[in-house]
């Protein structure tokens, strides 16, 4: 009990320190490593409290969001290297049919055999990714409806940047 | 099998909002011959067969909607979300009609603003549905989104620009606390669900500081959406900068959606009054006061309107004291209906004259720079006899002067407040009405009395905004005379 608040306490001031030089930093990459630095303690508060998909979900997932808001930067920037490779491969607009002509056959097979969640036939293990998914898309649960409307929310969020990247249309 | 039927009904009710969200993805789908078109209006007629098809879905469901509650309560219907939600979609129309002409003039008669408008109205539609404070910040963020980006959505107007970075820093700011609060609330009381907190809170088994810090947190975020002062700070400018058409939208859409959670949560969770009634006194006192002594020395319309409106929102805090106080003081039933049907008629009211106020400026703005100072104004009742007329009513009725309905909509709230027994705050309203039906008489007196410089009638005037203003002023001056019209929509309220 004693270490493991000690130990909370160590982390949580080198949290704040980190998100600290996130706003104060002025090289934005240093920020962002900062940034980084937070994340990381979080996922090991996520650890501690028994919750070991989250915290790895928490580096796994913002490891690879950091690295999108990078190249967020550099896309608002208009350095613009990838416009001519993308222009060059030809493949693209089949395979992009493909999957997801292959993702609405998966879709439709799954709705025309009413493979609705269920509830867990078992308790499951308490922390693991079958009691969060469990949790997540149980429809008796509150949690479906709000996880299915963060596509909505993300949606919007790409629209918004490709509105406000992208040159006027004439 | 008896599960799935309960699962398409739960989906049933949210059609409304599929609606608009379908409406919003075949947008995107056919963004690239939208946008080669150059037809007028080609981009908005989609998104308005959606908001009409998410209208009719409403009215379908009829009393069906009444007392839903879907997906594990996170969502429910009743009276006061069908409401709310039909005037939100009401102002989603005219919203709509007023941005082709002026977007195209500036060369921006976009898909995406449509597909934003849509996605923005769905969270604030959202946001009245919501019985868990999860989806009320989901339902805040999807609104929210999208008015930031509208708000900047003419990139070549710096000021556009800037309104946007900074009404996205500061509500993300506030989203951030009020996050933090709904966290806080959960830490202490182990749920999320209104309802399930109402039951805390009558068994006393969360009556701590972080709890009531918790709520007090979620309120500023609300207060902010709803530019309550002293969480005002964004609105001049974002009002200000944005383009007319989207400070429409936004001055109307954001308030109403923050106060349908407010009136909820000053509802469902009344026996915490003591906690948070005088907190809603204070908002309501500085709101109505620093809103309208501000307004009088802006030159600018749609500044002056920014603090009306916070004015406006300092009523609505009225309603929503008077309603905590009739629970806190056991006062009859009625007392309680007479609050919450004043501030949804006075919701109501609002969106209609603001709505018809920015309409007006739109048309008059035609396909030139906008009309945004009083001395723009100067005159106009010569050069535009009706459209001045049409102004002078929506002035009066968003100054309470009778006969037009701001002027119903004010006593209702007075009204409410006195059987409340809240009369510092109806002294305080029936006060400051003075000084806002100074200002808004000037507006009327710089288009009546003051001669016009040299400037001719400007060329292109938008039609469809032209019908909004016509179709906003008659229905201010018809429902402020025969206010019994709407009560078949506000009568529904409990």
């Amino acid at each position: 009990m004693q270490g493991n608040s000690i130990g909370f306490w160590i982390l949580a001031a080198l949290c704040v320190l980190a998100a600290v030089q996130v706003v104060a930093n002025r090289n934005p990459v240093r920020s962002a490593l900062a940034l980084v630095g937070v994340m990381c303690c979080l996922s090991v508060f996520y650890f501690a409290q028994g919750a070991e998909f989250v915290g790895a979900v928490q580096l796994i997932v913002y490891a690879g969001a950091i690295m999108v808001l990078f190249l967020f930067v550099i896309m608002l920037l208009n350095l613009g290297a990838p416009t001519p490779m993308m222009d060059r491969v030809g493949l693209s607009k089949p395979v992009a049919l493909l999957a997801s002509s292959a993702l609405l056959g998966c879709l439709a097979f799954a709705g025309a055999l009413k493979m609705a969640p269920g509830r867990a036939v078992k308790a499951p293990l308490p922390g693991t990714v079958q009691e969060i998914g469990y949790a997540l898309f149980d429809p008796g649960r509150p949690w479906l409806f709000a996880f299915e409307l963060t596509s909505v929310l993300l949606l919007v969020g790409v629209v918004g940047a490709v509105v406000l990247a992208q040159r006027r249309s004439d | 099998m008896r599960r799935d039927i309960n699962v398409m009904a739960e989906i049933a009710f949210i059609y409304p909002l599929i609606a608009l969200w379908v409406g919003a993805c075949l947008l995107l789908l056919f963004a690239r011959p939208l946008r080669r078109s150059t037809r007028p209006g080609v981009s908005a007629a989609p998104a308005g067969v959606a908001l009409l098809a998410s209208l009719a879905f409403l009215v379908r469901q009829g009393n069906d909607a009444l007392n839903v509650i879907a997906f594990g309560g996170s969502i429910a219907g009743d009276p006061l979300t069908a409401s709310i939600c039909t005037i939100l979609l009401l102002c989603g129309i005219m919203a709509v009609a007023l941005a082709p002409t002026y977007l195209a003039a500036r060369g921006y008669d976009n898909p995406e603003y449509y597909v934003l408008l849509l996605t923005s109205l769905s969270g604030a539609m959202l946001m009245s549905m919501a019985r868990d404070l999860v989806v009320v910040f989901l339902g805040i963020e999807l609104l929210s989104f999208g008015l930031y980006i509208m708000t900047g959505f003419v990139r070549e107007d710096a000021r556009g620009g800037e309104a946007s970075l900074k009404y996205f820093l500061l509500g993300a700011f506030a989203s951030a606390l009020m996050l933090y609060g709904i966290v806080l609330v959960y830490g202490s009381s182990g749920s999320t669900n209104i309802e399930a907190l109402r039951s805390a809170v009558i068994k006393e088994s969360v009556q701590s500081a972080m709890f009531a810090g918790g709520l007090a947190l979620v309120v500023i975020g609300l207060a902010f959406k709803a530019a309550v002062a002293p969480f005002h700070q964004w609105s001049p400018d974002a009002y200000e900068g944005a383009p007319l058409p989207v400070t429409a939208f936004m001055s109307v859409v954001a308030k109403i959606a923050a106060f349908a959670v407010l009136i909820r949560l000053a509802d469902t969770l009344a026996p915490l009054y003591a906690t948070w009634l005088p907190a809603v006194r204070l908002l309501a006192v500085l709101s109505m006061v620093a809103g309208n002594v501000i307004a009088v020395a802006q030159q600018n319309i749609k500044r002056m309107l920014a603090y009306s409106g916070v004015a406006h929102a300092g009523y609505l805090m009225v309603a929503v004291a008077a309603l905590g106080a009739s629970h806190a003081k056991g006062a009859a039933l009625d007392t309680q209906t007479l609050a919450m049907s004043g501030a949804v008629f006075y919701l109501l009211a609002y969106a209609i004259m603001t709505m018809g106020a920015f309409a007006v400026l739109t048309y008059i703005s035609g396909s030139g720079a906008e009309c945004q100072t009083l001395a723009d104004l100067k005159g106009l009742a010569r050069r535009r006899p009706a459209t001045a007329y049409g102004m002078a009513a929506l002035m009066l009725s968003l100054g309470g002067v009778p006969p037009p309905i701001g002027f119903m909509g004010k006593l209702q709230i007075f009204w409410a407040a006195v059987a409340g027994r809240e009369m510092a705050l109806a002294v305080t309203l029936a006060l400051v009405s003075v000084v806002a039906a100074y200002y808004y008489l000037r507006v009327v007196l710089t288009m009546c009395f003051e001669e016009a410089g040299a400037e001719p009638v400007r060329a292109g005037a938008p039609r469809a905004a032209g019908w909004v203003a016509a179709i906003s002023a008659t229905a201010v001056l018809v429902l402020g005379v025969m206010p019994g019209l709407l009560m078949g929509l506000i009568g529904m309220v409990r």
